[in-house]
């Protein structure tokens, strides 16, 4: 098999193997069968394992989106093989310990996908050459973990902890984005190959974006807090991800990018800083807890620190250190965790104030815990104290404040350890019961990695040909160092030795000394912090809602008229400027004046007027006089149509408020009012403004409207332009606005009747009818009168004043009419059609003549003309443009009489 | 093929008009509204296929050559979006199947459905800023009407704010087409492009620039403008939020990305910027809006706003790769938010509630309910691998390529945001505890037959496997998205389609 697939295969295998049906058919072998993928992870690793030992590196691309700089990129040196080994061996142990662990519970399955799902991500994360591949991996750890902390999701801790853990850490992964983007941007390219060949420097701000992904990730201060949440995920899950793997994301991404960083003093500055202080910190934090899960939790973070800050030391000594020590915490930590669910196994309790005295009831897992513990304590013959020796060495070799923080936090970490292991299996025992010998199962992942524990430390051969691969890689003259169990007397063990006595006398002392820790309660922690955020951002987030969002539409209103008057008012501003403000207008009449101030007195009663009637009487006013000034202009189709919209508009208006309450109004602030008028004013001076400046600014002299008066008649056989266009040259907005004339009648039909299908009862149509006689013979008289002019409207529109619209709007009113005249059941039961039936025909007979033009060829809505001669009419264009017309007529006829009928019958 | 580009209106208009013809045959009308948009979809899918391999394709309307007539156009971009829409008719007709009430359908919900998506199409073709007017209006009163019909109070009450600030906008928008005509003295896209180029009157151009920028804003509901959303999103029947959430925000979008692209080149940073605040304005308001809501679609109503942020971000950055990712990334939130709506509709479905505090324990009743809203929500907080990861990642390089570093902070930083409050819906509706009042889901839940179970989880996983297609098949994606920017960055071939000749 080549190597590229083998590399590939190591990522595809679990994720591929997440989706198998384990649920279902395979439920009872799931434990085993997951537990093979890590294993095949293994043997792949150690075929591939001659082609990195001599600091080798497999490479391969595939290719992907190459405009974007991306390809499927995978790299395997030594540094990733290490990783790679701690996330598949581990891996195998965890998924068999989880087997008897999870035994019984109906989620194993769940439980499986996921782990799959997270251990082929980590892997991608290790294995990715390409950094937005890296980045991609990344976020699919944090996911992994957020559902797998989560996975006892009736616990409200578990949904908190899960929230926190991936607000974190994929926040970390978006700032990682954010510096890849800007390598990118930089560098041009998104291979870590390419950046380490060219020896390229990042800078410092990059650098930082980065450190705070890992940090976030490693859980270093001060964002370790999301560890400790974390522990509300099942056990194993705690072991893998949050104590051997995913927590060492963002150590292998400070190991893998620090050369890149050789020139930038921040780098190490920041790393080790930050480093230190998490060590010392979550030191002392660990020896405060009493649940089991959150000591180890804590000392997780302690050590994590401590393998930061020998990454940010760059010296030979340091980075053997940091690799020996990520392998050897992978160990014990793994073991302690797996020890800590064997004993909730057993106990049920995870409280080392219930615990104790449990060596005799499960010799076998105090003795595994043993050999783990001497590693975390850093004693022989462990690897704990080859890693801790070198430690020592390292620091030794820099600043002078380094060694102490050293001392301090070992000794605390010396001290947590001992609580540990004799919390649970020396002190005085506590009634447990039920307390029995861990089953094999899990026994077995927890002495075997015990044993590694154990085994790194008195043959350090066998740590080394782990490590030695990656060694060079850190750091260019690391490779000849040899690790050793017995240094000699060398001023580190010196250090091993303070360490144990300052340990040793802290425990001796541990009935005074840890109550008096736990009493030392920090005023404020950065727990808080971040609870605090969340619910400030939350506060926040109300208060702008209640503030602005008020629900009341006067105050949208006001939004979008400030806006308005912003947008415009700045470039009007700089228009005038540079223009000067001679507009080329036709001089004005004073009747002009007179008609433009009763505009102003209607618009002013709109505002000023109360109830209803008044209200629409004077909006009726504004329309008239619009209409008067159409005449003015010499728009006589305009001026028909605007007077008779507003017309039938105010009957529509009238008939409608019979059935409404009178409008109460909130009283409005003087303030607000104040706001408005001001709105009101500027919004009619701006628009003023603006038409005026489109009147200056002329840019060019049309070329439509000359085409329009010069072939109306000659190609589209009309005489009366307007018509003509909006028949003709522009049908299909026609064609649009009697969709929207039809959905209006629609509309109004569905909203009334399906409102009121609730409320029982009929309509209650015995309001007083006019009795006058006269209105009725006038009515009667008129009816005919008036279908006849609109069909004659209608008829000569193409060639003068008329048209389908209009001559529906009249046909319309003299329906309104009768209405008026005539009691509306009778009236009503003598119009035959279904007026939505009328609207469909007419919209039918406007389309067809549209669709009629596709049948010859020609697109939609191609016109075709004849003309005729009709005595009395006239002259006739058999126009298929007056057929459209005809379907426009009936819609606005159907549509009228729709609305009315409904109104009238509810 | 000059009748291609005018099928996209004509088919669901004929749709319409027969639904209406068959008033009392719900059933047909049921049928013809799937076939309609089965074949709306075809349709789209076809000139698609044709604009990708011949370039623009043009139809002039009545066979009056372009200036004097109506012309439709459909570029690749027109295209693109078409093939949303028509995604998204035959998602949401599928839905509405199982979902829409009898009353609803006996007033005319199924061609009021055609006639919103001719309205829509409409838009995304017509080559004249008249025409544009037209169809706006359509969807306006096709889509008022699907918020009121039902008749409730509060779906009165949030169509009737919709409607009146909608009405605002067309106010604005018929004001700005008059003053352009006043002042070029065409209404045609092509010809107003040709005439605006020369850019004889810049400051003039601009007012007339802000005025169509507002008209637009309000409709794809930007900072401050985007309040009608809220207020009636969260009312009709969750397949018409999920058709409302898809489309017509978006419909705002596109005019403004058509019009800033084809006539108002913003050459001049003021307009660039000016849009970049809005966006990032837009994003934070609309996520902190979303951060304050307990239900469930009030919470994704205001996600709608904060995503527009993004679209404009791209607009306002005006490079190759940001108007990509603009249009990728219109893609991509169109089927993303559209899935966690239909989810929504579910689990109103399952419990008979959209606030989250009665909610809880779904996804140890409903696995695969849970894997349907996951998947789009991590998408929409842009998590890799999913479409919305690639989204923001395009947006945000093109953002760095030019230096405008404050809008790409925002954009992260609102990605956090929106990841929050994902997680707050998954936490409360999937994971936690069922709350002790109610019955518990798995207790109430009706036995849904097959059919009812095909038409709610078919679609919705159709588009949450869009997400996911996206996001794994983004190559292909982003070279249509990237030809697309292209030909809306270089504007002549547009116009030579159109005039027939180069401008």
């Amino acid at each position: 098999m080549s190597t590229p697939f083998l590399l590939s295969l190591l990522i595809l295998l679990p994720i591929l193997s997440a989706a198998l049906p384990f649920s279902r058919l395979l439920r009872h072998a799931v434990g085993p069968l997951a537990t093979l993928v890590p294993a095949a992870q293994v043997l792949i690793l150690f075929i591939l394992w001659p082609d990195v030992r001599e600091g080798g590196q497999l490479l391969h691309a595939w290719a992907w989106l190459a405009d974007l700089g991306l390809h499927l990129g995978l790299a395997l040196d030594g540094l990733s093989w290490l990783f790679a080994c701690l996330i598949a061996g581990i891996g195998v142990l965890v998924f068999f310990y989880a087997a008897s662990y999870l035994h019984a519970d109906p989620l194993l399955p769940r439980l499986y996908r996921l782990l799959l799902l997270f251990n082929g991500a980590m892997m991608g994360v290790v294995l990715a050459d390409n950094l937005i591949l890296l980045s991609v991996f990344w976020e699919l750890t944090s996911i992994a973990s957020f559902l797998l902390i989560g996975f006892r999701s009736q616990r409200p801790e578990a949904c908190d902890g899960a929230t926190k853990a991936l607000l974190l850490t994929a926040g970390g992964g978006l700032v990682m984005l954010f510096a890849i983007l800007a390598v990118f941007v930089q560098h041009g390219t998104f291979d870590l190959s390419t950046l380490r060949a060219n020896q390229v420097s990042l800078s410092s701000f990059i650098g930082v974006c980065f450190l705070l992904a890992a940090f976030s990730k490693s859980a270093q201060f001060p964002f370790h807090i999301w560890l400790p949440s974390a522990m509300e995920a099942p056990t194993p899950v705690s072991a893998y991800l949050h104590a051997a793997t995913m927590v060492k994301a963002g150590l292998y991404l400070v190991a893998r990018l620090s050369p890149l960083f050789a020139a930038d003093p921040l780098w190490p500055a920041a790393t080790v800083t930050v480093g230190g202080v998490t060590l010392v910190w979550g030191g002392v934090l660990a020896c405060k807890q009493t649940d089991l899960k959150a000591l180890l939790a804590y000392s997780t973070v302690s050590q994590l620190g401590l393998i930061m800050s020998l990454l940010g030391l760059r010296t030979p000594t340091a980075s053997v250190a940091a690799l020996l020590h990520i392998v050897n915490h992978a160990a014990f930590k793994g073991a302690l965790f797996l020890t800590a669910g064997a004993v909730e196994h057993a106990t049920g309790t995870r409280d080392l104030h219930q615990l104790g005295g449990l060596r005799a009831a499960m010799p076998l897992t105090a003795a595994a815990a043993l050999l783990a513990t001497l590693s975390m304590a850093g004693l022989p013959p462990s690897g704990g104290f080859v890693s801790k020796e070198l430690f020592y060495e390292a620091v030794l070799e820099t600043s002078s404040w380094l060694p102490s923080v050293a001392v301090a936090a070992s000794g605390f970490t010396f001290l947590y350890s001992l609580l540990f292991f004799h919390g649970v299996f020396f002190a005085p025992p506590r009634e447990s019961p039920h307390a029995h010998e861990t089953p094999v199962g899990m026994l077995l992942p927890i002495a075997l990695l015990s044993g590694c524990a154990l085994v790194f430390g008195l043959a350090p051969p066998v740590a080394e040909a782990l490590i030695a691969p990656a060694v060079g890689l850190l750091s260019a003259h690391a490779a000849a160092a040899h690790l050793a169990l017995w240094h000699g007397l060398t001023p580190a063990f010196g250090l091993s030795l303070l360490t144990v006595a300052i340990g040793g006398a802290a425990f001796l002392w541990r009935d005074a000394l840890v109550p008096l820790l736990r009493a030392c309660k920090a005023p404020y922690s950065f727990d808080r912090a971040y609870s605090d955020g969340v619910l400030g951002v939350n506060a926040f987030a109300v208060w702008l809602r209640t503030r602005y969002m008020t629900g009341h539409l006067t105050d949208y209103a006001t939004y979008l008229m400030t806006v308005l008057l912003l947008a415009l008012g700045l470039p009007l501003w700089w228009f005038y400027r540079h223009t000067a403000f001679t507009p080329d207008v036709a001089p004005v009449e004073q009747y002009e004046i007179g008609l433009a101030l009763l505009m102003a007195i209607g618009s002013l009663g709109c505002c000023v007027f109360r109830a209803r009637v008044p209200l629409v009487l004077s909006l009726g006013l504004v329309g008239a006089l619009v209409s008067i000034f159409f005449v003015l202009f010499s728009a006589p189709d305009l001026a028909l149509t605007q007077i008779l919209v507003e017309s039938v508009g105010l009957v529509l208006f009238l008939l409608v408020f019979r059935f409404l309450s009178p409008i109460a109004r909130k009283p409005i602030s003087w303030s607000k009012r104040g706001v408005q008028v001001a709105l009101s004013v500027g919004s009619g001076l701006v628009v003023a403004l603006v038409l005026l400046a489109a009147n200056l600014g002329q840019i060019h002299p049309s070329v439509v409207a000359p085409f329009y008066l010069a072939s109306s008649y000659l190609l589209a056989g009309g005489r009366n332009v307007v018509n003509v266009i909006v028949v003709d040259f522009r049908g299909y907005d026609t064609m649009g606005e009697i969709t929207v004339f039809s959905v209006a009648a629609l509309a109004v039909f569905a909203m009334i009747k399906l409102g009121s299908q609730g409320n029982p009862g009929p309509p209650d149509l015995s309001t007083p009818v006019l009795p006058s006689v006269i209105l009725r013979a006038i009515a009667r008289l008129t009816l005919h009168l008036m279908l006849l002019f609109s069909v004659y409207l209608l008829l000569r529109g193409h060639n003068a004043p008329g048209g389908g619209f209009i001559a529906g709007m009249l046909t319309a009113v003299a329906i309104i009419l009768q209405m008026i005249a005539f009691d509306l059941r009778t009236f009503l039961q003598e119009i035959p059609w279904n007026p939505l039936r009328i609207v469909m025909t007419g919209l039918a007979i406007a389309a067809s003549t549209g669709l009629g033009a596709l049948c010859f060829g020609y697109p939609f809505l191609t016109s075709a003309f004849g003309h005729l001669h009709l005595p009395l009419i006239g002259e006739v264009e058999l126009v298929t443009a007056v057929l459209f017309d005809f379907g426009v007529y009936l819609v606005v006829v159907g549509t009228t009489l729709g609305i009315i009928r409904t109104i009238a019958e509810d | 093929m000059t009748i291609l580009p005018v099928l996209p209106v004509v088919i669901p208009l004929t749709v319409a008009a027969v639904s209406l013809l068959a008033w009392r045959w719900r059933a047909l009308q049921r049928w013809l509204g799937l076939a309609g948009t089965m074949a709306l979809f075809g349709t789209v899918l076809w000139l698609f296929a044709v604009v990708w391999r011949d370039g623009v394709q043009v139809t002039q309307l009545g066979n009056w050559p372009a200036p004097f007539g109506i012309t439709f156009v459909a570029d690749l971009f027109s295209a693109i979006m078409l093939l949303l829409a028509g995604l998204m008719g035959v998602v949401v007709v599928l839905y509405s199947l199982a979902s829409i009430s009898p009353a609803h359908e006996a007033f005319g919900y199924y061609p009021l459905l055609q006639i919103l998506l001719a309205g829509v199409c409409g838009a995304f073709l017509t080559g004249d800023i008249f025409n544009l007017y037209v169809w706006f209006e359509v969807m306006l009163i096709a889509s008022f009407v699907l918020l009121a019909l039902g008749g409730e109070r509060p779906q009165l009450e949030g169509a009737v704010k919709y409607v009146t600030l909608n009405l605002i906008s067309s106010t604005f928008f018929l004001t700005a087409v008059g003053i352009l005509y006043g002042i070029t003295g065409t209404l045609n896209l092509a010809d107003l492009s040709r005439v605006l180029s020369s850019e004889p009157q810049p400051d003039l151009t601009l007012t007339v620039a802000m005025l169509f920028l507002v008209a637009f804003g309000i409709k794809a509901a930007v900072f401050p403008l985007f309040f009608w959303l809220p207020a009636a999103y969260h009312t009709p029947p969750v397949a018409v939020t999920a058709l409302f959430s898809g489309l017509l925000t978006k419909v705002g979008v596109y005019a403004s990305m058509r019009v800033f692209t084809l006539l108002f080149m913003p050459q001049g940073n003021s307009i660039r910027l000016l849009l970049l605040l809005i966006a990032g304005l837009t994003m934070v308001t609309g996520v902190l809006g979303a951060v304050a809501q307990n239900e469930f679609r009030r919470l994704l109503s205001f996600h709608i706003v904060s995503q527009i942020g993004y679209l404009l971000m791209g607009l306002g950055l005006f490079t190759p790769p940001a108007l990509t990712g603009a249009i990728f990334f219109m893609a991509h939130v169109i089927v993303a938010k559209a899935a966690l709506f239909l989810v929504s509709g579910i689990t109103y479905r399952l419990t008979g509630t959209y606030e989250l505090k009665k909610l809880g324990g779904l996804s140890h009743t409903y696995p695969g309910l849970a894997l349907l809203f996951l998947l789009p929500a991590f998408s929409l907080a842009g998590i890799p691998p999913l479409s919305g990861f690639w989204a923001k990642l395009i947006l945000i390089r093109a953002g760095l390529g030019a230096e405008h570093y404050v809008i790409v902070a925002t954009a992260l930083a609102v990605s956090i945001l929106t990841l929050f409050s994902m997680t707050k819906i998954w936490t409360e509706v999937f994971w936690k505890e069922y709350p002790e009042q109610g019955p518990s889901p798995a207790s109430s839940v009706p036995l849904w037959s097959v059919p009812v179970r095909l038409a709610l989880f078919f679609p919705t996983a159709v588009l949450a496997a869009c997400s996911v297609m996206m996001g794994l098949a983004v190559e292909p994606c982003l070279a249509v998205a990237q030809r697309a920017a292209e030909q809306l960055l270089h504007p002549a071939a547009y116009v030579q389609a159109v005039l027939g000749r180069l401008p």
